[in-house]
């Protein structure tokens, strides 16, 4: 019903669309300056926009569908090629090629952790792997950088397979454990005494004499510029194997393993194979991340890029972005550059300059606002506090309310605050609350929209299940939870489909 | 030989505090089914709540009360957090990114009120080490022990000759023929990470004062924890114990013999700093009995291989 | 055997007869009482407004093919489904959105199917656990010597691992550790599932003894018409979640609907 609302629905942007919309111009403006972002960013967010409207009412009427591909492709090169092309600075470049990077290495976690679920909190060392593999091969190998990114690539796979083999024959979360472990030990390996002459010990290896530029000496083309461009077109790349790869029968099979292993098992999907491979493959693609990562970092590779807290960046830009999603993979690249990164930096300068106890207290009186629409939606309230919230209101008690809650808020944070400074002496480090945000965050994220912005959800009502058709691959399932009822479901609703 | 000596006890000493973080992961996988990796995060936290109470408190009370504020900030964390997985994604990957979520929400709150340089953190027996015929004991690394011990203990005791325990074990076997038994299993649940937590603070609280305290303090003990867990079959507690102390004894042995054992090997290499060495060894421990014996050391065989 | 059960069971054994008859005299207060109920998993209704009764002391029975919905609502009483809409009343008070161990606690006890208990837990401590609301250890002795009364083969497998016991063992222990909660409500999901018919003729005995002697009410779901019918004094047709017939066992026995309603033509008219 909805979906039908949304395909006759006017010019007017739905509140959706318009902060698609915003965002895009608004990115497009951080790149490219006010005069030509704007201009690239309105043509290529109107374009996206009429082929998604196009793309929703073709999917509902069955055709125009071509064409709407091709009003995406416009407005993605727009975005993607024409952007950097306009930017106001190199460092503006270097950013996008580093959301690209990152999208990739959320691609390829998203391949086994979204698709295959099997939780890795080891994709930073893999990127380091594959780093440290491509800065060896040049500076000590003297090899060129494509051989480089491939001997990343292949080091990377084969260490996916030395602890793929052990952590996923078994069922449970053992990749989270070992990857965990791998993760710590990393940057410690990288600094023992014997390897220092390979991997420089905590200084890193750089590698600045021999420069990848372009192959074309041509002003325009700067080496930043390159790098995007190559970036763009490995990512490419990767998203036409990883859709392919998830659309064929082994992409059935491990969204088969994620959502039942054993009804997986009782298809002839050899699981634990799946796992394994869906592991090494990824490591794969994290191996040639992190040979772009070596280029994008001015060739250079320090111990201290590689470490747990990145891992789990990495994951919240895919829970975030969305999970068993392409999109949604890109999606929280971007983020986690541009909102995360840059956002809480320019937040943390914005706060250096002025009061800090106001800060603190506007901080913490946020958080406390935050917290109690939460748990006023949630069932933590006692009862009776909860129904005095949902009653309807006028518009007067509602004002009132509202106020009422800022002063408690602020009561609040002044309390905390105090508190604070009792047990310890100090007030808040905002800036330093950063990983708190980020954690919040995710859980946030995980509780209130598990699919993230473009994910999936594990959704067990009849409805998907008439519209993966295809897809159904079987469940096993203990009586008396509904499956009967549910196949049952289905079939009465395509008895209406074909019939109405 | 006295040296052998000497470095076997010393890591026993220590590995013993593995094994009271790796137990306050087995109550929590076994009540709840999640592995909790924000345990440290949680630990270092709440010793930094001990750390500012025993500035003005005496240490027994200190001890006891930031034993108690674990507990309570466990109980809290899964009535607050946990609870709201929704039903049907409480297996599989969302809890395990909840918990990563609270991991850093713990250390950012860490670092962000209590910011991010070490502090030396009170000692209850301060002294020179006790010397038994050439081997020296610190009375830090025995206090260390003996809480350890005694705590490995009381939990052992709770879990096996208690109601209380025996209804914790129920919960944890089938959740919902506990609850049709009449058992308050979120309740449960509650007890369950408050207990996990605890033993995440006492060991943070008997780690700062052999280290210092620092935010990231309990890092790479997690993984030792994880090791020490995985060497009981992440389900049992004596294992957990034992996998705890044999780590520690590994570490310490390889911080310094690991050079003669290469050496003696002939080996085509030379380690001249075995001690950097020392904190991988988990790693290998985790790794090999995955594939030698998945079901640890202790374990009945509860892990399904493919 | 309790005083107080035995008192209640005996004016129970002699009253049960007349409950059925003069059922619109006793009827306002029955012991459990479900009013247009709406159950869903998803987006997909699986009750559509069931009413239903059940006596204190009586023995009810749930008919219907697999699917129809007689778990949804055992489990919806119980308070492990969360209905939609509608009414469940237990001895007069609201039991909807409570939990099932509060409910536990009131009397209303739930034995779900597949018989879930804790296998590595030995019959025994299996039996403790069900004592959980049972306060005093006085009580709680009573509660399990009654237990090994009605099932004395639990009694010498006391010591044993609950995984080691056979099917209708296991069976009997779900129903033992339901016991140990004194409920004055027991509902049943499939009893006989998979068990030889030898077996499932004791249970029921035993059920049948339990409502006899404890005063306990039964609300069953057991798609064997045979069984079913030979001991509840009502039963309940279900079909795809709505209440198809009523009747008295002997009213159902015979009866077309009920045959109807298990080679499935009712479903496909739907």
């Amino acid at each position: 019903m909805k979906r039908a609302a949304w395909a006759t629905a006017s010019v007017i942007p739905t509140p959706v669309e318009l902060l698609a919309l915003i965002v895009g111009l608004w990115f497009a403006v951080y790149v490219a300056g006010p005069r030509a972002g704007l201009a690239v960013g309105a043509v290529g967010a109107a374009v996206m926009l009429a082929s998604w409207r196009r793309t929703r009412r073709g999917a509902q009427a069955g055709r125009g569908v071509s064409s709407a591909r091709l009003g995406w492709a416009i407005g993605a090169a727009l975005f993607a090629v024409v952007l950097p092309g306009v930017a106001k600075s190199t460092f503006a470049v270097s950013l996008m090629d580093r959301a690209l990077v990152v999208s990739l290495i959320v691609l390829s976690l998203n391949l086994v952790t979204g698709y295959t679920g099997q939780i890795s909190i080891g994709h930073a060392a893999l990127l380091g792997i594959g780093a440290y593999a491509a800065a060896i091969a040049t500076g000590q190998g003297h090899l060129s950088i494509v051989l480089a990114v491939a001997i990343g690539a292949a080091a990377t796979a084969a260490v996916g397979l030395l602890i793929g083999v052990p952590a996923l024959r078994l069922r449970g979360h053992y990749l989270g454990l070992v990857t965990l472990a791998i993760t710590v030990a990393f940057p410690e390996v990288l600094q023992v005494h014997e390897l220092e002459k390979y991997t420089g010990s905590f200084n890193g290896l750089s590698e600045f004499s021999r420069a990848f530029g372009p192959p074309v000496s041509w002003h325009w083309l700067t080496s930043e510029r390159w790098h995007y461009f190559v970036g763009l077109l490995v990512l490419l790349v990767a998203i036409w194997l990883v859709s392919n790869l998830v659309r064929s029968a082994a992409g059935r099979a491990l969204t088969a393993t994620r959502d039942d292993e054993n009804a997986a098992t009782a298809m002839g999907v050899d699981i634990a194979l799946v796992k394994i491979s869906a592991f090494v493959v990824s490591a794969a693609l994290a191996g040639v991340a992190g040979g772009l990562w070596f280029l994008l970092n001015n060739r250079s590779v320090a111990p201290d890029g590689f470490t747990l807290t990145q891992s789990i960046e990495f994951l919240l830009a895919m829970v975030i972005g969305g999970r068993a999603s392409i999109l949604g993979s890109i999606l929280g690249g971007f983020f986690l550059v541009y909102i995360y990164q840059q956002g809480v930096q320019a937040f943390s300068s914005a706060f250096q300059s002025g009061s800090r106890n106001w800060a603190d207290v506007l901080v913490v009186a946020l958080i406390t606002v935050l917290v109690l629409l939460w748990f006023s939606r949630r069932s933590v309230l006692p009862r009776t506090t909860r129904s005095f919230m949902a009653r309807p209101a006028s518009p007067v008690t509602r004002a009132g309310l509202v106020t009422g809650a800022v002063v408690v808020a602020a009561v609040i944070a002044v309390g905390v605050l105090a508190g604070l400074r009792f047990i310890t002496s100090t007030f808040l480090n905002v800036v330093a609350l950063q990983p708190a945000f980020a954690g919040a965050a995710v859980l946030l994220v995980v509780l209130a929209m598990p699919g993230g912005l473009a994910g999936f959800t594990r959704d067990l009502d009849a409805l998907s299940w008439a519209e993966v058709g295809e897809w159904l691959h079987g469940r096993i399932v203990p009586g008396g939870v509904g499956a009967d009822e549910q196949t049952r479901g289905v079939s009465r609703e395509r008895e209406r489909v074909s019939s109405g | 030989m006295t040296q052998l000596l000497q470095q076997t006890i010393t890591g026993a000493l220590t590995g013993s505090v593995y094994a009271v973080v790796g137990l306050g992961l087995v109550v929590i996988a076994q009540a709840t089914e999640i592995i909790n990796f924000g345990q440290a995060a949680m630990g270092t936290f709440v010793t930094f709540i001990a750390w500012s109470l025993l500035l003005r408190l005496p240490y027994p009370a200190g001890f006891l009360l930031g034993t108690i504020v674990a507990f309570v900030v466990g109980a809290l964390v899964e009535r607050l957090v946990i609870r709201m997985v929704p039903e049907k994604e409480r297996t599989g990957l969302n809890p395990l990114i909840v918990t990563l979520g609270l991991l850093f929400v713990f250390y950012g709150l860490t670092v962000g009120i209590y910011g991010g340089q070490p502090h030396p953190f009170p000692q209850p027996f301060a002294g020179p080490p006790i010397d038994l015929h050439g081997v020296h004991i610190g009375r830090a690394s025995l206090y260390l022990f003996g809480v350890s011990l005694a705590l490995v203990l009381a939990l052992y005791l709770l879990f096996r000759h208690t109601r209380l325990g025996l209804v914790l074990r129920a919960t944890a076997a089938n959740r919902t023929a506990a609850e049709l038994a009449g058992v308050p299993t979120d309740r449960m649940m509650m007890l369950a990470w408050g207990l996990g937590i605890a033993c995440a603070g006492v060991a943070g609280m008997l780690l700062a004062q052999l280290l210092s305290l620092t935010p990231n303090m309990m890092d790479v003990v997690l993984v030792f924890a994880f090791a020490a867990a995985v060497v009981g079959g992440l389900d049992s507690m004596v294992g957990t114990l034992v996998g705890g102390v044999l780590l520690g004894v590994l570490q310490s042995l390889t911080g310094v013999y690991l050079g003669n054992v290469v050496r003696w090997l002939h080996l085509p290499f030379n380690i001249a700093q075995p001690q950097q060495y020392r904190d991988l060894i988990a790693l290998v421990v985790i790794v090999v009995l995955l594939i030698v014996r998945p079901q640890g050391l202790f374990g009945r065989k509860r892990v399904v291989k493919l | 055997m309790s005083e107080k059960a035995g008192g209640e069971a005996g004016t129970s054994v002699c009253s049960r007869g007349e409950d059925r008859a003069t059922a619109s005299a006793d009827g306002a207060h029955p012991m459990l009482r479900v009013r247009d109920l709406w159950v869903s998993y998803g987006k997909l209704r699986v009750l559509h407004g069931v009413n239903l009764e059940v006596k204190r002391h009586g023995v009810v029975a749930l008919l219907g093919a697999n699917g129809a919905g007689k778990s949804t609502l055992l489990r919806a009483i119980s308070g492990l489904a969360r209905p939609d809409a509608g009414s469940i009343e237990f001895e007069d008070e609201s039991i909807v959105g409570q939990r099932p161990s509060s409910l536990v606690h009131r009397g209303l006890v739930h034995v779900p199917e597949r018989r879930p208990l804790f296998a590595d837990l030995t019959v025994e401590e299996n039996l403790m656990v069900g004592a959980y609301s049972t306060r005093g250890r006085s009580a709680i002795a009573t509660a399990l010597e009654r237990a090994f009364e009605y099932f004395p083969i639990l009694k010498e497998r006391s010591r044993q691992r609950a995984a080691t016991l056979s099917g209708g063992e296991q069976q009997m222990l779900v129903i033992a550790r339901a016991l140990m909660a004194s409920p004055r409500l027991l509902l049943l999901d499939e009893p006989s599932l998979g068990l030889a018919p030898l077996v499932v003729r004791d249970i029921y005995r035993i059920i049948t003894r339990i409502n006899r002697e404890q005063g306990v009410a039964v609300l069953m779901a057991e798609p064997n018409v045979g069984i079913a019918l030979s001991i509840a004094d009502l039963g309940y047709v279900i079909e795809t979640g709505t209440v198809m017939s009523v009747g008295s066992a002997a009213e159902l026995r015979g009866s077309e609907q009920v045959r109807r309603s298990y080679l499935g033509q009712g479903a496909a008219s739907t």
